[in-house]
């Protein structure tokens, strides 16, 4: 059997897999499934599980899976090897990222200064919307990236925040 | 007859506007920027023109480029669409000055209607009623402030130049107020190139009803019926549908004859659309004209039979209306969903990429207008609306089946799209009762997840082809995964792609 982790919300799902005569067997969760595959056209697919039918389209764009099910669509991650386990708390990472690619039309975000979580620090604006970037905890601004009228693209670190050393508060 | 028209637009309604003008025997010119040199839009037209640099008002929005492409191919009219230079009474006056037709009202009705202040004054004094506000800085001498105490919170605050949701802003109070106006003002400017803002008392659970007007050039004012559009996110429209379960035959008459009237009051030519706000007591409240043609006019055409564009296209080469008020009749029920590339679990915010896989549902009754292709990349610089998908029934029920079976067998892979949370919404118990308002998605949809974990079906699909493409089967042991106390079919629940 070989095995495949995919990553999705968060969430690590493990599937193990092998050919078995002209279909395959496959283990999810100590569950096992006799599987049949067929390609209708290039990336639509009717599979037969436990007899089942199942109509799947699917695309990969290198690490990325997108697949199309019953009406959704699920998008997620092949992880391949060993790795770490994911921080639950990669949201609150003090790395500020922007989630749109667009202009920066403000910045609210001075370095040294105090935040607080909701805080404006940054307006991009993509497709003529206005999106407000917002400190996800209190904290102190570190750097700040991007000034005015800059482009920036979706995924970029455009502030760094320091966290502040709550002791008051048991960890979350 | 116009012989040779030039589509100033891009996406799904220049290919629409492009098929109507070769169904009458119209030649089409098509203008692209640099990202859109591939677009359907490009290849439907008979001839297409560049306009480089993708950025808007170096491209769709720069006239003068446009005017001399026009001029240079011979292009008689221009349709400007929906969004870009179609409300701007600048561009109107350029076409006629350079001798060329522009398919709309007049530069003056355009400015009369494009500045939301001027339209109220000018509608109030018509007689079509409107909404209480505060319509200006000049004359009263009154401040926003004083505006606010005197028609009470919550108040809108929006762009006098605009439309589309650029530069909105609720305010339910005072101390909210500035940062509003300030971000309000920006956005305005930005969009616009006008940062004068407008307010007006937020009406609860208002119901966004729309009446589609035809104008021919020798005074002829029709109406084709309603437009509900109340379900809207971020103030812009996401789903429409005609006719609207809140209207009966003595309310569909009275803002028929209203939108008519405000029609005729501004000596309106061609197709417009006059939107009015309608309150829980059944009052109508005059919101704005738009002077173009506006997205969803498809569900119009299904359920009147009168094809809009093409009556465009008459009425700008001078022809006279042949369809007089009662010759139209409303049919049956069409819905319109519009496909957006944008993730409805991260607050809408637009999505790129490319659509690596479009596969979408066939039908009787099924109409798709669109502008995307499968293999063609969504770009930032544009509105994420990728499609329409409009759906067309003997009544509503049935027109909500029919919508809710094309969303479940819509494909679009590689960008996230709004097509989960359309369907979310056309099988909701309010919807489906008619119960809309144009807060629906805040108050039924606020801080929406899919609530799905991914099924057996879609791991084991994804598993069988990375067999596939696994060459030597080789297994590294990766145990971790399968330690039941960290196994994630025990704490399945809501998730949500990471923020």
């Amino acid at each position: 059997m070989v095995e495949f982790q995919y990553e999705f919300g968060g969430k690590s799902y493990p599937v193990r897999i092998k050919k078995e005569g002209e279909g395959y067997t496959a283990v999810i969760n100590e569950v096992e499934y006799d599987v049949t595959s067929k390609e209708i056209k290039p990336g639509f697919f009717l599979h037969h599980i436990n007899g089942q039918p199942a109509k799947i389209t699917l695309v990969t764009e290198g690490n990325q899976r997108h697949i199309f099910y019953d009406g959704s669509v699920y998008r997620f991650t092949r992880i391949e090897g060993r790795r770490k386990k994911k921080d639950d708390f990669d949201k609150l990472s003090p790395k500020i990222t922007s989630p749109i690619s667009g202009k920066v039309v403000k910045v609210d975000a001075v370095p040294g200064a105090e935040v607080g979580e909701g805080q404006t620090l940054m307006a991009i604006e993509a497709m003529k919307m206005e999106y407000q970037i917002k400190a996800p905890f209190d904290g102190k601004v570190d750097k700040v990236y991007f000034e005015e009228g800059q482009q920036v693209d979706i995924g970029v670190v455009i502030v760094e925040l320091i966290k502040d050393e709550d002791t008051s508060k048991e960890e979350a | 007859m116009i012989e040779k028209v030039l589509v100033a637009n891009r996406g799904e309604i220049a290919v629409r506007i492009i098929k109507a003008c070769q169904e009458m025997g119209i030649r089409t010119v098509a203008i692209y920027s640099d990202v859109d040199a591939d677009s359907p839009h490009v290849h439907a037209a008979d001839e297409s023109y560049p306009l480089g640099d993708p950025t808007p008002s170096e491209s769709y929005l720069n006239i003068p480029k446009i005017l001399a492409i026009a001029k240079e191919c011979g292009a008689e009219a221009i349709h400007p669409g929906y969004g870009f230079l179609s409300e701007r009474a600048e561009f109107a006056k350029a076409c006629a000055d350079a001798g060329i037709k522009f398919i709309g009202p007049s530069a003056d009705v355009i400015d009369k209607m494009g500045d939301k202040i001027q339209a109220k004054k000018t509608m109030a004094n018509a007689g079509v009623p409107v909404i209480p506000g505060f319509t200006g800085y000049e004359g009263s001498g009154e401040t926003l402030e004083q505006a606010c105490q005197r028609i009470g919170f919550p108040v809108l605050i929006k762009a006098a130049a605009g439309g589309g949701g650029k530069g909105m802003r609720i305010v339910d109070s005072m101390d909210q107020l500035a940062d509003a106006e300030e971000s309000a003002k920006r956005e305005a400017k930005s969009a616009f190139g006008n940062d004068e803002l407008l307010l007006e008392k937020y009406l609860e659970k208002p119901r966004h009803i729309e009446f589609q007007i035809l104008a021919d050039e020798k005074g002829n004012v029709i109406h084709l019926f309603e437009r509900e559009c109340s379900i809207q996110r971020r103030h812009q429209k996401v789903i429409e549908e005609t006719p609207s379960v809140a209207l009966d035959d003595d309310l569909r008459q009275r803002m028929g004859d209203a939108a008519v009237q405000a029609a005729k009051t501004i000596g309106y030519t061609n197709a417009g659309t006059v939107e009015f706000m309608l309150d829980h007591d059944r009052n109508f409240y005059f919101l704005e004209m738009n002077t173009r043609l506006q997205v969803e006019h498809a569900i119009t055409e299904m359920t009147t039979h009168v094809d809009i564009v093409k009556w465009q296209l008459r009425i700008a080469s001078g022809e006279e209306l042949a369809i007089s008020q009662d010759d139209v009749s409303q049919n049956g029920h069409a819905i319109e969903c519009r496909i957006y590339a944008e993730d409805p679990e991260q607050g809408f915010i637009p999505s790129t990429g490319k659509l690596h896989m479009v596969d979408v549902p066939d039908g009787v009754n099924i109409r798709h207008d669109t502008g995307v292709k499968q293999g063609v990349e969504v770009t930032p610089y544009y509105d994420p609306m990728l499609a329409k998908l409009i759906v067309y029934a003997e009544n509503r029920p049935d027109a909500i089946k029919k919508m809710q079976w094309a969303l479940s067998n819509y494909i679009t892979l590689g960008v996230t799209t709004n097509v989960p949370f359309l369907r979310e919404i056309i099988e909701h118990g309010a919807f489906r009762g008619g119960d809309i308002d144009t807060h629906f998605i805040d108050s039924h949809f606020k801080d929406w997840i899919m609530s799905e974990d991914p099924p057996v079906e879609v791991l084991i699909a994804a598993a069988i082809d990375d067999l596939g493409r696994t060459a030597v089967a080789t297994h590294d042991g990766g145990d971790e995964g399968h330690d039941d106390a960290h196994s994630p079919w025990k704490t399945m629940g809501a998730w949500r792609i990471d923020s």
